[in-house]
């Protein structure tokens, strides 16, 4: 198949994705509504420990001390990290339920267009979710973001997305094999909320758990679109945080392509694709 | 009269049977009792290095104000090692049935020649002695990790409340257990019920934070927070545990409402529950998923 043909394949699984997401209304509003109320209880416990929307030790440590904006861009780019991640295996395993993945996998197109369509609809609806909470946000509490810098804050989203695409598809290779996947993604998400510097800096971290944080993707975005939205940072302030995101773009996205068709290899040999 | 004791005795080992099945199952897969008991740290271990990171240390003035204690970390350790069992009560107790349905059980149990409650109750007791092994090893380990400094003079006392509020919350897991045999699909439910009764309970942070944020929505939803168990239950426990607590609802008021919630909560939950079994053996649908 040509590239067009393919980007075609991509369209067509996104829109899929999203008729069928929006044919279960109320997983929809929930969807909505969770972030709030996550972002609510961190914006309430801020204000319970420090009595006003300032903390003069967070500005200490990281030059803001508006900790209400510092805490909603962590959580946005953690929910896009999480979509991207999460998005692509969810979307595998509910073929297997439904009994057409190996129907989808029969189909003349790369496998890759196909997860990538998965990610897109996953990452599309976290957008309008996202775009949601930074409203209800702004009103209530005050969100305090340049929104001159967003075109590159997103420039530097894309420089991330790749590494989060490529553990999307080791992500999904797993499921591929080992079907219920749910106590590792809670696992995984768990530890991902414990290492990632949404509510705080990484600097607060005992540094065995920095270490690990380090060796996160998502930890680079959330600090380089921090530094973009809310401290005024150019990229090319941002170097620090671009060549490792570079480096693991191309680590992950081998090891992501290589996982998933070694686990699809596998399952057909074991003729286990369409089990669950 | 010797029949009727008969019969209890019977049920009441019916209940035990339950409970020891649902404990070996839950045994047998010893990675989630692991991730049950481990989980919950990481949980709360993110907003004890928010906090550090927004007052720098462990105690905080303005937290004082509202709480009485300024030890905010010894505050969220004992409310996270009490929210274990609102967990439980919604994925363990809400579920089980589900899972019933799940192995193709149901049916069979519920045709079983004693009271269905009586399974039901023999779910929530093995449910609430699990639980309580999570939580006394969250609370150690983070207690541990963390450091907490409480009462222990007093935690024969807060055990009694907890054991109060854990009966509130079976009345919570029947009613759940009703709506989930009802509508089956119960992910995006359950997981808006979770988060909605952590954000507005005062599981990290006091009850008076609501109204000073919220204003007069705050006041609202803080009376919707006193309808929970969780809620009068924190609040008695922290009085007990926690040196210099201001709690706003007195010891007395809070083990007033408890009981009351346990109560209606047990009515309405077998009440419903009871409903909703016979809608579905009407129609059928017991052993449909």
């Amino acid at each position: 198949m040509s590239l067009r043909d393919e980007l075609r394949v991509v369209a067509t699984v996104l829109k899929k994705e999203l008729v069928l997401y929006f044919r279960y209304p109320v997983w929809v509003l929930f969807d909505a509504l969770m972030p709030l109320l996550w972002v609510l209880s961190l914006v309430i416990y801020g204000r319970a420990l420090v009595g006003s929307p300032y903390s003069a030790n967070l500005a200490r440590l990281t030059n803001t001390g508006d900790y209400v904006s510092f805490t909603i861009v962590g959580m946005i780019v953690s929910s896009f990290a999480y979509s991207t991640l999460w998005g692509m295996s969810y979307a595998l395993r509910g073929e297997q339920w439904s009994g057409t993945l190996e129907s989808t996998f029969l189909a003349p197109c790369n496998r890759f267009s196909i997860l990538l369509g998965k990610a897109f609809s996953s990452m599309l609806t976290t957008a309008a979710w996202v775009a949601l909470q930074i409203t209800l946000v702004s009103i209530v509490f005050g969100l305090n973001i340049n929104v001159l810098n967003l075109p590159a804050a997103l420039l530097f989203f894309l420089i991330a997305l790749p590494s989060f695409l490529g553990i999307g598809f080791s992500l999904a290779g797993v499921v591929l094999d080992f079907k219920e996947h749910n106590a590792f993604v809670n696992f995984l998400s768990s530890l991902l909320g414990l290492l990632l510097p949404i509510s705080y800096p990484l600097s607060i971290l005992p540094s065995v758990l920095r270490f690990f944080s380090y060796l996160l993707p998502p930890t680079y975005a959330i600090e380089g679109m921090r530094s973009i939205l809310i401290m005024n940072s150019s990229l090319s302030e941002l170097t620090n945080l671009v060549i490792p995101l570079v480096f693991f773009d191309c680590f992950w996205i081998l090891v992501g392509v290589t996982v998933f068709v070694r686990e699809e290899r596998r399952v057909l040999k074991k003729g286990t694709l369409g089990y669950y | 009269m010797s029949m009727d004791r008969k019969s209890l005795v019977l049920e009441l080992k019916a209940s035990l049977y339950t409970a020891k099945k649902e404990i070996l199952v839950n045994l047998r897969y010893p990675l989630w009792v692991v991730f049950w008991a481990i989980m919950p740290i990481f949980w709360l271990a993110p907003f004890i290095f928010q906090g550090h990171a927004l007052v720098g240390g462990r105690f905080s003035e303005s937290f004082g104000e509202l709480a009485g204690s300024t030890d905010f970390i010894t505050f969220a350790i004992i409310g996270s090692s009490l929210y274990a069992y609102v967990m439980s009560a919604l994925w363990g107790m809400g579920l089980s049935l589900r899972r019933e349905q799940w192995g193709g059980t149901l049916e069979m149990l519920l045709i079983s020649p004693c009271n269905k409650f009586s399974i039901l109750f023999g779910k929530a007791l093995s449910d609430s002695i699990l639980t309580s092994f999570y939580a006394i090893v969250q609370f150690v380990l983070a207690s541990l990790l963390f450091g907490a400094s409480i009462r222990v003079e007093n935690m024969f006392f807060a055990v009694l409340i907890v054991v109060l509020m854990v009966l509130a919350l079976y009345g919570i897991g029947f009613l759940l257990s009703g709506v989930i045999l009802m509508y089956k699909e119960p992910g995006a439910l359950l997981n808006f019920i979770d988060t909605l009764i952590y954000t507005i309970c005062p599981v990290n942070y006091p009850l008076r934070t609501l109204i000073l944020l919220l204003g007069g929505v705050g006041y609202y939803v803080t009376m919707v927070s006193i309808v929970f168990p969780l809620t009068p239950a924190l609040e008695a426990v922290r009085t007990l545990l926690l040196p210099s607590f201001n709690p706003y609802l007195s010891i007395a008021v809070a083990v007033s409402y408890l009981i009351a919630a346990t109560v209606v909560f047990l009515m309405v939950g077998m009440l419903l529950f009871n409903l909703v079994e016979k809608k579905i053996r009407r129609k059928g649908g017991i052993e449909a998923y």
